[in-house]
């Protein structure tokens, strides 16, 4: 298993299991994470499960497609850190991940 | 027309569900609740086309994630008569549908928002102006189709004197939205008016998008220029913000204030506590939604819960329904603005969801915001014939709701 501590607007923090293979996002909403949204589902449409990714951890993601860096553009309040949870897929070199989460997604 | 009152039967004695007639017009979440405890799949009987329709959330979320399985690419024929330039997006997959959508998405995403909130206040302000303090107005019209066909009119840069007709063509398309699939006799003279409708809008977007092309300005249209140089891609793109961007906002800006009437309590609690917009937004959504269904093709032979399913089929995905299925919602019956989590399929998922989302979001919580403000008091005029729906049940269509603002 991966752990994945999700840190919210408010600096309250909730530390979640993954599984290799699945998505960021997928995880999230598995653990009821209430600021991913992820309306769409995972097809990098809504960009309701923005997240912002510490350097240090997005040292080890792969860029962002285009699509994905497209759609982050649209987010509320993107930064250098920004990448969306459905994105990106958990392996054992992202246990211990964090992430924050904006104030709104919509 | 039917008897209202009459469930359609089928031949052996049986309810039907058919949801062109007069009865689900008239019961439509009653029927909906029949159908989800009936089963999972339901054949409907007599169509023209093949047709099985779903009604749990648990079958229609994966359904709408799972493109290849349940499509939503039509055949070129279809696209260029059915759809026309507006198939560009609804009536592909991926990657073409990725392609385009990844084109306009962040021009429509939350973030894109903040932009165009003054302007969408400015239009809510003056529309309310001419509304409030009057004996009586036609909310749908009055109040919500004008507020929003100017916010959509602006979006795609077009003149102040157009958007009557913009509002009028977009109305003649939505009354007979999502009914063919569900025909047992063919319908030419819809089809014909649609397809003028159509035609008349596309002769007038060519032109107008010429027009911007020679002097674009700051407006949403005037940047999709920039990047799209098919002129059958603009016009498809203008008619989709058009047509989807009004009579939907449209009809959930007065069902929601619909609810709010008949939810004196929620009104009430929403008036002293302004900052449940935002959930109170996404009930009206979850509760009477506009877009009631969606269609998809199945690309494969299967069956569920003793249905056969051809490859070919119609699919009718009712998020309607979902959006009420008691084994995803908690009281799913009940109209709670401060309603969380608040899972609801109105805006539909998957590569498809609606681009349009956070957009009437925006228009939905400034309106809303904004005739509270102004108002102490909101009231239906005519008794119980104050609301009448437009007649085609397969959306959340209102025709009049006739009420007075008594403002502050």
């Amino acid at each position: 298993m991966i752990t994945i501590r999700f840190i919210d607007a408010v600096g309250e923090e909730r530390v979640v299991q993954g599984s290799p293979g699945d998505s960021l996002m997928t995880t999230a909403v598995d653990n009821r994470i209430a600021g991913i949204l992820a309306e769409c589902g995972g097809f990098c449409a809504c960009a309701t499960c923005h997240v912002y990714v510490p350097p240090e951890w997005m040292a080890k993601l792969p860029a962002a497609d285009p699509n994905e860096a497209g759609l982050l553009t649209g987010a509320i309040r993107p930064t250098s850190e920004s990448r969306l949870a459905c994105q990106i897929t958990l392996t054992a070199e992202l246990d211990g991940l964090t992430v924050r989460l904006p104030v709104h997604q919509i | 027309m039917s008897e209202p009152s009459i469930r359609p039967a089928l031949p052996d004695g049986g309810p039907d569900f058919d949801p062109l007639s007069a009865y689900f017009e008239r019961h439509p979440y009653e029927e909906l609740k029949r159908m989800r405890e009936q089963g999972r799949a339901w054949r409907h009987h007599g169509t023209l086309m093949p047709v099985v329709s779903f009604f749990h959330d648990a079958d229609i979320r994966p359904m709408l994630l799972d493109w290849k399985t349940w499509s939503s690419q039509r055949s070129p024929e279809y696209n260029e008569k059915a759809l026309g330039d507006a198939a560009i997006l609804i009536g592909n997959d991926p990657p073409t549908h990725t392609h385009y959508r990844g084109i306009a998405a962040p021009l429509f995403m939350p973030g894109a928002m903040a932009p165009l909130m003054p302007m969408i206040e400015r239009e809510v302000k003056a529309t309310l102006d001419e509304c409030i303090g009057k004996d009586e107005i036609n909310f749908v019209e009055d109040f919500a189709g004008t507020a929003t066909v100017r916010v959509v009119c602006n979006i795609v840069g077009i003149p102040p004197k157009d958007r009557a007709r913009m509002r009028a063509m977009t109305i003649d398309i939505a009354r007979d939205d999502g009914r063919p699939v569900f025909w047992k006799s063919n319908h030419e003279e819809v089809i014909a008016r649609v397809g003028r409708v159509m035609a008349e809008m596309t002769e007038y977007l060519d032109e107008h998008i010429e027009r911007v092309k020679r002097q674009p300005r700051e407006d949403i249209l005037s940047k999709l220029t920039k990047m799209l140089d098919n002129p059958r891609h603009l016009v498809g793109m203008s008619i989709l913000i058009l047509a989807a961007g009004n009579e939907t906002t449209t009809n959930l800006l007065a069902h929601g204030l619909q609810e709010l009437l008949r939810h004196p309590e929620q009104l009430a609690l929403l008036r002293k506590h302004p900052e449940l917009i935002d959930s109170a937004v996404e009930e009206m959504l979850r509760y009477r939604g506009t877009i009631r269904k969606q269609d998809r093709i199945s690309m494969v032979d299967t069956e569920i819960d003793g249905v056969q399913i051809n490859k070919g089929d119609s699919i009718a995905l009712w998020n309607a329904s979902a959006s009420r299925d008691p084994s995803a919602i908690d009281r799913p019956e009940e109209f709670d603005i401060t309603r969380k989590p608040n899972r609801h399929l109105a805006l539909g998922a998957g590569p498809h969801m609606c681009i349009g989302n956070a957009l009437a979001r925006v228009e939905m919580r400034i309106a809303y915001r904004q005739l509270l403000e102004r108002t102490k008091h909101i009231e239906l005029t005519r008794g119980d014939d104050s609301y009448r729906s437009m007649g085609n049940g397969i959306l959340e269509g209102a025709e009049r709701l006739s009420v007075r603002l008594i403002p502050n």
